[in-house]
């Protein structure tokens, strides 16, 4: 008995390293923030959460000692939205807003592991792009047994899409006003009978002492989107779709997130004017690097959206392609890794602590945890990460992985990675390749 | 009548200095330099004339004349090279499928030098890329060597014919199974249509060049004849691809049955072989490794082609046909991420490259008498945000930020 106890703990000390009140990251290079960088500097975590950080911080004799000296030390990155590491990211139905990513995630998804050795603290699954109400993301860590574990908001968002289907564009948006309106209207009726009821109480025209009916639990959560108790985020696939987009939020009103298709930006002039007014913040497609050919001439030239925005003085976040989901067919690992993306935003022309910024501090306050993640700063949570080198140096690779205080990643005992490097003689050491 | 022809004359005489645009000598300095191996170096002045590179030397005097540019804070390399490409063609794999056995077709016949892909090419620094046939034949054809930019597009053909492209693996077999209920003798059906067939037509091939050549009966050999003895003779590159460890190893084995001189193309599961192809002293242009994909089963591995440059490989790079990649030089800088010494891997994308493809007396290197193929970058080119700010070809500025950037780049 004792020992089918010990078995399951063993297994679990492996994988994770047995939670410690106190770490210290000793020596190396710390960006605070986009903006700051502190060198040869120490970082005491307690309980998951930062404390203090200095240059001769005394470390305390019972705290994990992690040496960092001569490594850059920062910010896990933050996804701002994604739709990988699901089982399936739509139903094939329009209209799911009942529906929850919590259902659909699979922890031991190659996704999170593939996050993971990339760096990323903080993920914001939504589902996928082929539903015009796709249901509630949530925000997690690429880290845990199940999505309540690795859950930090189980509930972060509605999903809207743009993307029109087999009927065309107009048919789609009736589809979202048919929803909207739809829900408006239950609820008008759902409010009229229960006023009616309680008058018909008041008069004793009924015996019941209680109203019992609920509202319609498929229908509510669209409600507390146009309450504004949840926020929308909707994809807006082309350019050609940002005038639905901005006649949707005018309409009605709800906290709006634009998650935008990779030739949105030939709309800048449109979207800038409504989206500073209503502080609605975007989110950029992973294409940094865009071949452009004009229909007419068929000349082609690269476009970086991401410039086109910072030109217009627009806050952005960042994506990556993801290697399991929409983008299985990712041709290059490099669009995966974040400090690839940072490096294409650059060259395109955006300052680099812009680039920064749009995977570390801006996902955070976009996904309301800005006073949570994305820096590393006494009060905010441990969402650390070691690299070998400053991130655009092309060795830097993820060596350590720290979410809440936990060293989840270690690259030096990554099995894929082992895996992929080292020598071999035949193709058999390896069993069937 | 006579004296009005002489300003024709004169004109035609001079055409060949108002092509390349520069008519007085220019001098590169400031910057550092990588002048095709060993690490960055400062101080070293960069003398262009006439196209070519006059001189490289630390305080170089400036000719009277001369333009001075002085390019403090930024980083010089040779231009380019790209192993194997398909710019200018109308798909990735580019084949004429009327035969599985085409050594004698030309790739710079077919090829579009006004495509837009050679200018993005060059906007990533490539100044010289390896046009290949494509991998749908076991014998493709012949590449060809050009430069992305600069000078009469018949001027950028700079050597044809550069080398023979065989292919091993499935992929020549796979366009020739017949249709569904076909006959195994219908026009549908061509051979091979198994791994092993391809490795029997590449036998077939050199056999029957070789009974050709003895059987010679005063008749000149048909073209296609000729480019295989060519390949035979050691005259021409022989650039084989091969993915998989199995692939690889039957390369070698054709190698030593015909005494060929090979050039393993792609090459990607050869962190089998590096010993093995080190002793044979058989270059690689390697796949791009952030690939994550190959035919053939191959497993690409992150660290490849820093074990190959380990072993003593010869290991040139290539951004390949239709695989997604990114731009060489990052290609380049994703090969250091898996372990590659940054100055192999410059080196892999310029002089070593040059080489392999046997035209080191050409490009490749920043050295007195070859081509002025200068790319000006605005940080360490391996680093990711690393641009060129200027690209010369042949001594003409190609590309600058100021004027070419443009498009929000």
């Amino acid at each position: 008995m004792a020992r089918s106890l010990t078995i399951p703990a063993l297994l679990f000390c492996t994988t994770v390293l047995p939670s410690q009140d106190i770490l210290a990251i000793k020596g190396g290079t710390v960006r605070l923030d986009p903006l700051t960088i502190l060198e040869k500097a120490t970082i005491l975590i307690k309980d998951g959460r930062i404390e203090k950080i200095g240059k001769d911080l005394e470390i305390p004799w019972n705290a994990k000692v992690l040496d960092a000296s001569g490594k850059y030390v920062m910010p896990a990155w933050i996804l701002a939205q994604g739709s990988g590491g699901l089982d399936r990211e739509n139903e094939n139905m329009p209209v799911t807003p009942y529906l929850s990513v919590l259902d659909s995630l699979d922890p031991v998804s190659l996704y999170f592991e593939t996050a993971r050795r990339a760096g990323f603290g903080v993920l914001h699954i939504t589902p996928g792009n082929n539903c015009a109400i796709g249901g509630q993301g949530m925000v997690l860590k690429p880290y845990g047994k199940t999505p309540e574990q690795m859950a930090l908001l189980e509930r972060a968002g509605m999903k809207i899409s743009l993307q029109a289907g087999s009927g065309g564009r107009t048919k789609h948006l009736a589809t979202i006003l048919k929803a909207f309106e739809g829900a408006l209207l239950a609820k008008q009726d759902f409010d009229r009978r229960k006023k009616e009821f309680e008058e018909e109480k008041k008069n004793g025209a009924t015996t019941k002492t209680e109203w019992e009916e609920v509202f319609d639990p498929l229908q509510q959560p669209l409600l507390d989107l146009l309450d504004g108790k949840i926020t929308g985020f909707v994809y807006i696939p082309s350019a050609a779709d940002v005038p639905a987009a901005i006649k949707l939020c005018r309409k009605y009103r709800f906290p709006a997130v634009f998650i935008l298709g990779n030739d949105c930006y030939k709309a800048a002039d449109l979207l800038a004017p409504f989206v500073r007014k209503r502080k609605i913040p975007l989110i950029l497609d992973w294409q940094i690097e865009r071949i452009e050919t004009d229909p007419v001439t068929g000349k082609k030239k690269i476009v970086c959206p991401p410039k086109v925005f910072a030109d217009k003085g627009l806050e952005f976040c960042l994506t990556t392609a993801s290697v399991s989901g929409r983008f299985r067919s990712s041709p290059s690992l490099a669009y995966v890794l974040p400090q690839w993306q940072i490096g294409a935003a650059v060259r395109g022309g955006v300052p680099f602590e812009e680039a920064l910024a749009a995977f570390t501090t801006r996902p955070a306050s976009v996904l309301g945890l800005g006073d949570r993640v994305g820096k590393i700063a006494p009060g905010f949570d441990a969402y650390i990460q070691v690299l070998s080198a400053a991130p655009l140096e092309p060795e830097s690779v993820v060596e350590y992985l720290i979410l809440e205080g936990k060293q989840v990643y270690d690259r030096s005992k990554d099995p894929r990675v082992k895996y992929l490097t080292g020598r071999k003689t035949t193709a058999n050491d390896e069993g069937n390749h | 009548m006579i004296h009005s022809k002489i300003p024709l004359v004169l004109s035609i005489l001079l055409a060949p200095a108002f092509l390349h645009g520069q008519t007085s000598p220019l001098l590169l300095r400031g910057a550092r330099v990588f002048t095709g191996e060993g690490p960055f170096r400062e101080g070293l002045s960069i003398l262009v004339d006439g196209g070519k590179i006059r001189a490289v030397g630390k305080d170089l005097p400036a000719p009277k004349g001369a333009r001075i540019l002085d390019l403090e804070g930024t980083w010089i390399t040779p231009g380019l090279i790209d192993g194997n490409t398909s710019l200018g063609l109308p798909s990735p794999h580019e084949n004429e499928e009327s035969s599985e056995v085409t050594p004698q077709i030309k790739v710079s016949e077919g090829l579009d030098l006004g495509s837009a892909d050679f200018r993005f090419a060059l906007h990533g620094g490539v100044t010289t890329a390896c046009v290949s046939p494509g991998g749908k034949n076991v014998f493709g054809g012949l590449d060809v060597l050009v430069k992305t930019a600069g000078g009469p597009e018949g001027a950028r053909i700079f050597k044809d014919a550069v080398g023979l492209r065989i292919t091993l693996g499935t992929m020549p077999g796979m366009g020739n199974l017949a249709f569904r209920g076909g006959r195994s003798d219908s026009m549908y059906f061509r051979r091979p249509t198994t791994r092993m067939g391809t490795i029997w037509e590449i036998r077939r091939a050199f056999y029957e060049a070789q009974k050709n050549r003895e059987s010679f009966t005063g008749k000149e050999p048909d073209r296609a004849t000729r480019v295989l003895l060519a390949a035979l003779d050691h005259k021409i590159m022989v650039r084989m691809t091969a993915r998989s460890d199995a692939d690889l190893r039957t390369a070698l084995r054709l190698a030593r049955e015909f005494k060929l001189r090979l050039v393993l193309d792609e090459a990607v599961d050869a962190y089998y072989l590096c010993d093995v192809l080190a002793a044979a002293g058989f270059p690689v242009i390697a796949a791009p490794p952030s690939v994550p994909q190959a035919g053939d089963q191959a497993t690409p591995h992150l660290d490849t082609i820093a074990l190959l440059a380990k072993a003593g490989v010869k290991v040139a790079l290539q951004t390949g046909q239709g695989l997604g990649a990114q731009a060489l030089i990052r290609e380049a800088a994703f090969a250091v991420r898996g372990g590659l010494p940054r100055t192999k891997a410059l080196e892999a994308v310029t002089s070593v490259a040059a080489e392999v493809l046997g035209v080191e007396d050409r490009v490749g290197r920043l050295a007195k008498g070859l081509d002025a193929d200068i790319v000006v970058w605005s940080a360490p080119p391996l680093r990711l945000g690393s641009r060129p700010l200027r690209i010369y070809i042949e001594g003409n500025l190609v590309h600058s930020e100021a004027s070419g950037g443009g498009s929000g780049r």
